[in-house]
């Protein structure tokens, strides 16, 4: 059952547990961030509020205006097919969490998982890639032409570029494509080293800042996840 | 004047000589008297028989006279069990080492019921084998063919041949005992469809199966609003090997598509699924009907008061989840519901308690399903492990009952050679030695009856005795004559 669940404001605020909107027919979207024993799972606060921003702006999707946060270990991540992780630090799922997941993935959950490093060997890029070896199976690179960057904008050269990638930190590699392992066709876990969560990270008030929206790329992710 | 030793000579060659000859003609008028030995006869005529009318009938009846016990077993089983079983009235005794054809037990079973007791013995080592063929609940409509050979105890090995108007499809060991009925997938048959169990490179018994009409399944078009359910419901039903088409208006000036959705119709889609109101017209839907394709409708579309028209339905009240329920037994229980009234022709699919939940009914030549379930998607995600297959199962059954098929009747055409296919089929090919103990009452072990008659009968001497007797003769006569005056 659920250990703690909380809702994250689009202030970044956590608020009290509540009746999370189940997203069917009609139901709101709730975007949701799973938290993991080790590590720094909640690195990036202000991610889920720009990702709902962006899919209120740009979609007519129903999305519920606070995310939730969802132990990994928590059976309750079955009620979001979409979850996402970012961090820091290096990650060890525990065996509850491995199972879950496993669970999780095999019905038809969607991971995406981003370096907030972005580091080519980094101490999450290197352990995080070996639990999703170990859960789901090997990444594999994303072709370009995936209906992912086509899913709502078109991004004919595949997984936007963020500018935290040649900032001077992490390794200043611009990562062509995102990895994945796929079920059959299906998407089951997203991987990218590209450091959305800096990207993402900040408040929704000062998108009207930026000559180009860059958290278009999560409205694609958001729609495909829904859609496909 | 013969010495006392050369008449007693002579009268023992002369007694040898008459007793060969006694002993040859009686054999000869023995052979040649037209009455076979009882103990012999495998057909024993009890009463006396009705004059047969066809010329058949009479090649029986000289049969029955003629035929011995261990003769019939080993002539060809379409003339020895065919030919005899024509004597009404009689009691057959057949040893089958190969299970017969279907004529020939047509024909066994017309005389037994024609009042001749027949008595066999099943010595094709096969205890039983029955094969037959059924279309997978799926659009592939690939057929799946179940067989259940097993042999007698400490029979020899034998094998078992699967093979269609292709070629052999496929090949096993046939084992004494078998737990199951074994399964065999295959994405296309062609006529006729044969099971046969060789033992010792001999054809021992032969099933056949009749294979359903092929059908053609075509596309399903979704008709949803974006979220979870529409998602999973599409992935069920891809995962069955439908091929699904769609658009989602993901905002006012966009839509997203996947598949090729294009005009609602049988010539494209074998059903329309309709989960959210107000993305397809009722009009639209009863045109595909009236074409003889499938419309379901289920979720939030059910608040539609025209949809539900379409099978004269009405929510009766709304059900919330039970919580917990989706790790159950019944784990639709755990997904909010509409309870329905339904027309008084549509069938009830699916119940809870006295509330109809699932019903179809037929509208114009097509049919229309409305499921009351809601958010079907937690049944997948958030039941127990084996929850996705049976969504999956669930979703692929609900299509299935509705969908439009395009038919090609199996046995049409023709084949390679020029050849129209033969679809001639008889029912008791399905289980053949079950058909034969039908026809004939249960196999029973019979005396093994031997071929020639036993030098041991004291009815007749043995050929080499008689030859052994006659060259004695001989032999004392060619004696006396060389040593006469010898002495």
């Amino acid at each position: 059952m659920v250990a703690r669940r909380y809702a994250v404001s689009t202030a970044g605020k956590l608020s009290p547990p509540h009746a999370v909107g189940v997203p069917g027919a009609g139901a709101p979207f709730v975007f949701a961030t799973a938290q993991y024993d080790s590590g720094d799972w909640d690195s990036a606060p202000m991610v889920p509020a720009n990702v709902i921003d962006a899919v209120a702006r740009y979609t007519s999707l129903a999305v519920a205006p606070q995310g939730v946060v969802v132990p990994l270990s928590s059976e309750a991540c079955f009620q979001y097919p979409l979850l996402f992780l970012t961090g820091h630090l290096p990650v060890r799922f525990s065996a509850r969490e491995v199972d879950v997941l496993r669970r999780y993935l095999r019905r038809g959950g969607l991971l995406f998982v981003d370096d907030h490093n972005h580091d080519v060997d980094g101490a999450f890029h290197k352990t995080v890639r070996e639990e999703i070896a170990r859960v789901a199976g090997a990444l594999v690179a994303l072709p370009k032409t995936h209906p992912l960057y086509r899913a709502f904008f078109v991004f004919d050269n595949g997984p936007p570029t963020t500018s935290h990638e040649m900032n001077g930190w992490g390794d200043n590699l611009v990562h062509e494509h995102l990895d994945a392992v796929l079920f059959g066709t299906r998407l089951a876990v997203l991987y990218s080293n590209k450091d959305y969560s800096s990207e993402w990270s900040y408040h929704p008030d000062n998108k009207r800042f930026l000559s180009v929206d860059n958290t278009k790329f999560a409205v694609n992710l958001v729609v495909y996840a829904l859609t496909r | 004047m013969r010495s006392p030793a050369e008449t007693l000579a002579r009268t023992v060659g002369v007694g040898a000589l008459l007793i060969a000859l006694i002993a040859a003609v009686t054999t000869a008028w023995r052979s040649g008297d037209g009455q076979p030995r009882r103990p012999n006869a495998v057909l024993q005529l009890t009463t006396h028989n009705r004059h047969a009318d066809s010329a058949m009938a009479d090649a029986v009846r000289e049969a029955i006279v003629r035929t011995s016990a261990h003769t019939v077993a080993q002539r060809p089983t379409s003339q020895r069990l065919g030919q005899e079983a024509q004597s009404p009235a009689a009691t057959v005794r057949l040893r089958v080492t190969s299970v017969p054809a279907a004529s020939v037990r047509a024909v066994l079973g017309a005389a037994a019921s024609a009042g001749v007791t027949t008595a066999w013995e099943n010595a094709t080592g096969v205890r039983a084998l029955a094969v037959s063929v059924s279309r997978e609940l799926s659009p592939t409509r690939a057929s799946v063919i179940s067989f259940a050979p097993t042999m007698q105890a400490a029979s020899p090995a034998a094998s078992m041949v699967l093979r269609d108007a292709g070629g052999v499809l496929d090949s096993m060991p046939v084992a004494e005992a078998l737990v199951s009925s074994r399964r065999l997938r295959v994405a296309r048959l062609q006529p006729p469809l044969h099971a046969d169990v060789m033992r010792g490179g001999q054809l021992v018994a032969q099933a056949g199966a009749q294979i359903p009409d092929a059908r053609t399944m075509r596309r399903v078009r979704l008709y949803a609003a974006p979220g979870w359910d529409g998602k999973f419901v599409v992935a069920a039903l891809e995962e069955s090997g439908w091929s699904i088409d769609g658009a989602y208006q993901i905002a006012p000036t966009a839509i997203v598509r996947f598949g090729v959705p294009s005009t609602l119709d049988t010539a494209r889609y074998a059903a329309a699924i309709v989960l959210d109101s107000g993305l397809v017209s009722v009009r639209t839907l009863r045109a595909l009907l009236a074409q003889g394709g499938g419309v379901l409708i289920a979720g939030n579309a059910l608040r539609d008061p025209a949809l539900r028209t379409l099978v004269g339905a009405r929510i009766d009240e709304d059900r919330a989840a039970i919580a917990g329920a989706l790790l159950t037994e019944q784990p639709r229980l755990g997904l909010p519901a509409v309870h329905l009234d339904v027309a008084p022709q549509a069938t009830v699919l699916e119940r809870e308690g006295r509330a109809t939940v699932v019903a179809v009914m037929r509208r114009d030549v097509g049919r229309v399903l409305v499921s009351g379930y809601r958010d079907s998607w937690r049944w997948r995600m958030e039941g127990n492990d084996e929850a996705a297959a049976a969504h999956r199962a669930w979703w692929n059954a609900l299509v299935s009952a509705v969908a439009f098929e395009s038919v090609t009747p199996s046995g049409a055409g023709i084949a390679a050679d020029g050849t129209l296919h033969d679809t001639s089929f008889w029912p008791g090919d399905a289980a053949p030695l079950a058909d034969l103990a039908a026809r004939l009452g249960v196999p029973e072990s019979l005396p093994l009856i031997p071929t020639s008659p036993s030098p041991r009968d004291g009815r007749s001497l043995p050929s080499w005795l008689l030859f052994a007797l006659a060259a004695a003769a001989l032999v004392c006569e060619w004696a006396l004559r060389r040593l006469r005056g010898a002495a």
